[in-house]
């Protein structure tokens, strides 16, 4: 169990005039884990990498339990990483490479080959110790780089995209035996991930990067409920953006005066989001927060149907279009054309700052 | 209509089996391709494979001689000269080509990092590449001789009392000169092809290992040098192949007694008593079939000591 601290962390590489990762700090709670999330390119996996000790930080320091750990070796962090491309050994078989790490620490022969064993148990792949990596599929093959990194019992479990090279129906099985695993060692893993789905089923904290700078940092709920800004917001699938003018609870947009409870910014321009599942289409009753628009599109995805309507918007705004997520069955109720009421519940409003 | 369409199902192409007649034309291509190169393999390496063969059996009819016999060999066998020879060829090639492997791994790991003038470094590596192996047999001689450069100056800086004191590196009983002239110049040609096996393979794996707490010569055991095997088997080979079957550099920095192999060889086949041609050609066949035997017990065990 182990605190991982990041402290102003950054990366500069040799001929860029832009850091890799910019002035990171985070602290990474013990046997939890945390997600790094950001599209490609964003530093994401060369923060890991500085963890690991394969990149040395420009400035910055790292701390594991309060102890820095920037000037010891990888070999001695007790940071094992799995790859995204999982880097089985291909020239050694599936328990020579589970075995790999123990057999650096010395360790003697009928050892390994117990420990061994218990590990392709607990990843689920008893019988495959004498395979080639090239013998074994994706999925496998990611199993063994797990039980490979997990074997050396290390401080702090880092994954590169563990899922990403799998196909979809794999990805739920590797995703639960993370979380099994995790949970039964109680290990300090952090992942990284493109993908917010992923981020969210698996990890307990999200750290979010754009360009090498932290955007926002917390529990998955956080990014969805209050998300900081609007690229956050769009990011985790937000679509619905009105620019408004905050005074005390009460918005003025283009769709009128919106009632909202988060009192998260001060009074002045904002963009009220709204996320499309809590979009109440043809709801009666409500006297508040309600606009009328017309159903341009309408789109049935299986479990529940997509609808784009367009509010005419008063006081010379724009035409707003709004995306609404309802149940499948309201398919047929609402056809394109047809003109409804919208209803924005205040709890369900989020204001993120104007951006200039 | 959401329900109730036709759902189309893409077509994938069938990995259907190929007609016979494009088969036959596949066949063609390849042949009419490979042609001209198996050709000159066929009619030169072969073809003098097989006179030699013929020879070293005792068929030299522009002297009259057209019975097959063993005699040629059955000579040779008895002879110590030869097993002298033998032994002098092995120990050049195995420590030639083994002096020559260990330096190039050694240059493409650091030729590999990223330092400073890392492309001039890697083009003056290769500079001796184009240059022929008798224009290094001189140079060797020049530096290594006893009248050569380092001998004259280790008697101008006073080191030794007169230029004949200096070691005898050239013409010697333990073939230094030879030996230092073929990894000179092997060395580079292995690490070219090991440099360039080292960064196809890249520095991912051992990242992995590192992180699994494998240290910088662990990684090089069991890592690296596994990965990068393939490519120093074939280097090598080529290498000791061509140390051991070569004459040019051994007739010129070797002792004549005993002379390599292949000196022994041309020796004989210049004799002015032509019934040695025989046995000269006998030697050839043998430095073939040895050539053959030890590659294949050379892959054997750089493949266990890679695993």
């Amino acid at each position: 169990m182990t605190q991982v601290d990041l402290q102003k962390l950054t990366k500069i590489y040799p001929g860029s005039d832009s850091p890799a990762v910019h002035a990171l700090s985070l602290t990474m709670p013990s046997g939890r884990i945390t997600a790094l999330l950001g599209p490609s390119g964003c530093g994401k996996t060369t923060a890991l990498k500085m963890i690991a000790g394969l990149i040395t930080p420009s400035e910055g320091n790292i701390l594991f339990d309060g102890d820095s750990i920037v000037g010891v070796p990888t070999e001695k962090r007790e940071v094992v990483m799995a790859f995204q491309n999982h880097l089985l050994f291909p020239h050694m078989s599936v328990s020579q490479n589970v075995g790999f790490g123990l057999k650096m620490r010395g360790l003697d022969r009928h050892t390994i080959q117990r420990r061994v064993s218990e590990m392709l148990d607990l990843v689920r792949l008893p019988g495959l110790d004498d395979r080639r990596p090239h013998q074994l599929s994706g999925g496998q093959q990611q199993r063994v780089a797990l039980a490979r990194a997990l074997i050396v019992e290390p401080r702090v479990l880092l994954l590169d995209e563990p899922l990403s090279n799998l196909d979809a129906h794999l990805r739920g099985e590797m995703r639960e035996l993370i979380h099994d695993v995790q949970q039964q060692f109680k290990l300090t893993t952090i992942f990284v991930t493109h993908d917010q789905e992923e981020a969210v089923v698996l990890a307990d904290q999200i750290a979010l990067l754009f360009e090498g700078q932290l955007h926002q940092y917390g529990p998955p709920q956080a990014f969805y409920e209050r998300p900081l800004n609007e690229r956050v917001a769009r990011f985790f699938g937000g679509i619905n953006f009105i620019p408004g003018y905050k005074r005390g609870s009460v918005i003025e947009t283009g769709l009128g005066q919106l009632q909202c409870y988060s009192a998260a910014l001060s009074d002045g321009a904002v963009v009220v989001t709204i996320r499309p599942e809590n979009v109440a289409i043809g709801r009666n009753g409500s006297e508040i927060n309600v606009a009328h628009g017309r159903v341009e599109s309408s789109t049935y995805l299986g479990t529940h149907a997509r609808f784009k309507v367009s509010v005419q918007a008063g006081n010379g705004h724009p035409p707003l279009v709004l995306e609404v997520v309802a149940d499948a069955s309201s398919i047929h109720l609402y056809p394109v054309g047809q003109t409804v009421k919208l209803y924005l519940p205040p709890e369900k409003i989020w204001l993120v700052p104007a951006e200039d | 209509m959401l329900f109730g369409q036709d759902i189309q199902v893409a077509k994938l192409p069938a990995n259907k089996p190929k007609p016979q007649s494009h088969r036959w034309r596949e066949r063609f291509q390849l042949i009419l391709m490979l042609g001209p190169a198996l050709s000159v393999i066929i009619f030169l390496f072969l073809g003098g494979l097989g006179l030699a063969v013929m020879q070293s059996l005792g068929y030299l009819p522009f002297i009259g001689q057209t019975e097959l016999s063993l005699d040629a060999y059955r000579s040779l066998l008895s002879r110590g000269e030869f097993y002298r020879s033998l032994l002098l060829s092995l120990w050049i090639s195995f420590v030639s080509t083994g002096g020559a492997t260990v330096l190039a791994v050694g240059a493409a790991l650091v030729l590999r990092q990223p330092f400073r003038g890392r492309r001039w470094a890697t083009f003056v590596f290769q500079l001796n590449l184009p240059i022929p192996h008798l224009v290094g047999a001189v140079g060797i001689l020049f530096l290594f001789s006893q009248s050569g450069f380092l001998a004259r100056l280790a008697y101008l800086g006073q080191l030794i009392d007169n230029p004949g004191d200096f070691p005898a590196l050239v013409f010697d009983r333990y073939a230094i000169g030879i030996i230092l002239e073929y990894v000179w110049k092997s060395t580079c040609f292995i690490g070219i092809i090991v440099l360039a096996v080292m960064q196809s393979v890249g520095e991912d794996y051992e990242q992995a290992a590192q992180t699994l707490g494998a240290n910088r010569w662990q990684r090089f055991r069991y890592v690296l040098l596994p990965l990068i095997m393939p490519g120093i088997l074939s280097a090598s080979i080529l290498v000791f192949a061509f140390t051991f079957g070569a004459f040019e550099v051994p007739l010129l920095l070797g002792q004549r007694y005993p002379s390599a192999l292949p000196v022994l060889a041309y020796r004989y086949y210049t004799d002015v008593d032509l019934n040695f041609r025989p046995e000269a050609m006998a030697v050839s066949v043998v430095i073939s079939v040895l050539v053959t035997v030890l590659i294949g017990v050379y892959v054997r065990l750089s493949r266990r000591l890679g695993d």
